[in-house]
This record gives structure tokens, sequence and C-alpha cells, in this order.
């Protein structure tokens, strides 16, 4: 059911399922960019236990857009080694929604946001996410002021 | 006597239009910000602190659009907070704080930000 829902509008909100109506449906003609209108990559199905990164950067560098499904294995060491390579390719949309990064992860995607990069849209981290996630994102940002 | 509204269902819906700025100043200048449009941060146990975290990242992403808290215990004290570094986000549009203990004084401090920026639409 969820999943069916998804593919409806996965170029609206990676967190469809989870969101009420109103929200997901009144967002969409907020955000007019090209960038929403285009269909993420997805990354499905059972990750291999080894070059799970190599695989989702090498999606990463021919894709604008990259959705990593809920139930696909993504943790900190992955996100790691994936925001390390993401500034050189010219992927605008990372979906990453739904898994436990933690800080180490937030750190490196804070990192990711502080250079040059493509990427304008992002959705990280779960319900771990948590005070420590901001934090370490925000520092993993630096600390020059705003 | 009246009966104490909660304030989760007193501001089940509120949008808001600010006609006071349509001129937006994006600020382009200084590498180290980033030029994150939109952030997606349902759902992740935000608390008060967090979203301190995410007033000074907000700061420091001018060309933020869209910005999305929605069900986090933000709290009161959490959204005011957020609604400091709100200010600089000039650029923001979109802001949802559905499902995140918003409460009088947040939403006093919401306002005020929503003013001064170009926000166009607050769920809340």
């Amino acid at each position: 059911m969820a999943l069916s829902r998804f593919a409806v509008r996965n170029w609206v909100c990676l967190n469809a399922p989870f969101r009420a109506d109103h929200s997901a449906t009144r967002i969409v003609p907020q955000y007019p960019l090209k960038l929403v209108r285009c269909r993420p990559t997805m990354a499905w199905g059972a990750t291999p236990q080894q070059g799970a990164a190599d695989e989702l950067l090498a999606k990463a560098a021919t894709q604008r857009s990259l959705c990593i499904m809920p139930f696909r294995r993504f943790g900190a060491d992955e996100c790691v080694a994936l925001c390390a390579g993401l500034p050189s390719t010219s992927l605008v949309e990372l979906l990453a929604s739904g898994h436990a990064i933690g800080e180490v992860g937030a750190a490196a995607v804070g990192q990711l946001l502080a250079q040059p990069s493509a990427l304008r849209r992002l959705a990280i981290g779960d319900v771990s996410f948590g005070d420590a996630g901001a934090e370490a994102l925000l520092l993993g940002m630096g600390t020059n002021p705003c | 006597m009246p009966t104490p509204v909660a304030p989760q269902a007193a501001c089940a819906e509120l949008l808001v239009r600010s006609h006071v700025l349509h001129h937006r100043d994006i600020h382009t200048s200084g590498g180290a910000s980033c030029r994150l449009e939109a952030l997606q941060l349902d759902l992740k146990g935000l608390g008060e602190p967090g979203a301190r975290a995410v007033g000074a990242l907000v700061c420091r992403a001018p060309a933020l659009r869209e910005l999305t808290l929605a069900r986090n215990p933000l709290g009161g004290a959490g959204v005011a907070a957020l609604g400091e570094g709100l200010r600089a986000a000039t650029a923001l549009e979109t802001l949802d704080l559905s499902e995140t203990q918003l409460d009088a004084d947040g939403v006093e401090a919401l306002g005020r930000a929503a003013v001064a920026g170009g926000l166009q639409v607050l769920w809340s």
C-alpha cells in the first residue's frame, strides 16, 4: 500500500506515506522547480555486502536525482563514502530519509554542504537522527558565521 | 467559563502571506554558504537543541526555499529558537511545522520571522 502511494508521489516527497495528505498535496504547486519533476533513480533491493557506496556513486554520477529506499542498507559508512564523492557529480537531489546515518554520517553531510556542489534538495536521517544528528550536521558545515 | 483551546488546535491551519517584501534579497556572496534549496527533516526526533541547530544551518543556506520539520517534538522554545535563524532566510517560501507542539510564543516568534522574510506558506 505504502509503496504504490510512493510510486505516484515520488516526485513530491520521500516521506509521502508518512505525511498527512494536506501537506503533500499543498506543497506541490509551491515548488515549481524543474528538479522536483525529474524522476528519482531508485536504489532498490538487497544491498551487496561490498561496493554499496560505489554503486550509489555510479548512479549519482549519471543522474540528477537519487532516492535510496528505506529498506536498503545505507548506514554511516555508506553515507560518508557517498558524501565524499558527491561534489564531483551533478546530483541535484538526494533523498535518503529513513536511514540511521548517525552523527558520523550527519557530519559528512554537513561537510558536503559546505563544499560547492550541485546538490539543491536533501532529505536525510531517520527518527534516531535527533538533536545530536542536527548538531553534527551543523558542525560539519564548519564554524563560519552566517 | 470558556473551554481552553489546545495550541495545536488553535493553529491547525495558518496561512501566512507576506505582502511586505516582494523583492527578495538573495545573498550570493560568501563562498562558505551552501546553495541548498530544500531540506526535508520530517520525523527526525528533533527537540529544542535540534531546532536551534537547524536555525543556524538555515542561516548558512541563504538560497533555502523549502524547509519541512513536521512531526518533530520541537516545542514552543524550539520553534522560537528556529525563528531566530529564519530571520536570515530571506528566500524561504514554504515552512512545514505540522505536529511540532507549537505554542503561542512559537507562533509569535515565527510571525515576526515570516514578516521579516518572504515566507509565503506556513504549515503548522
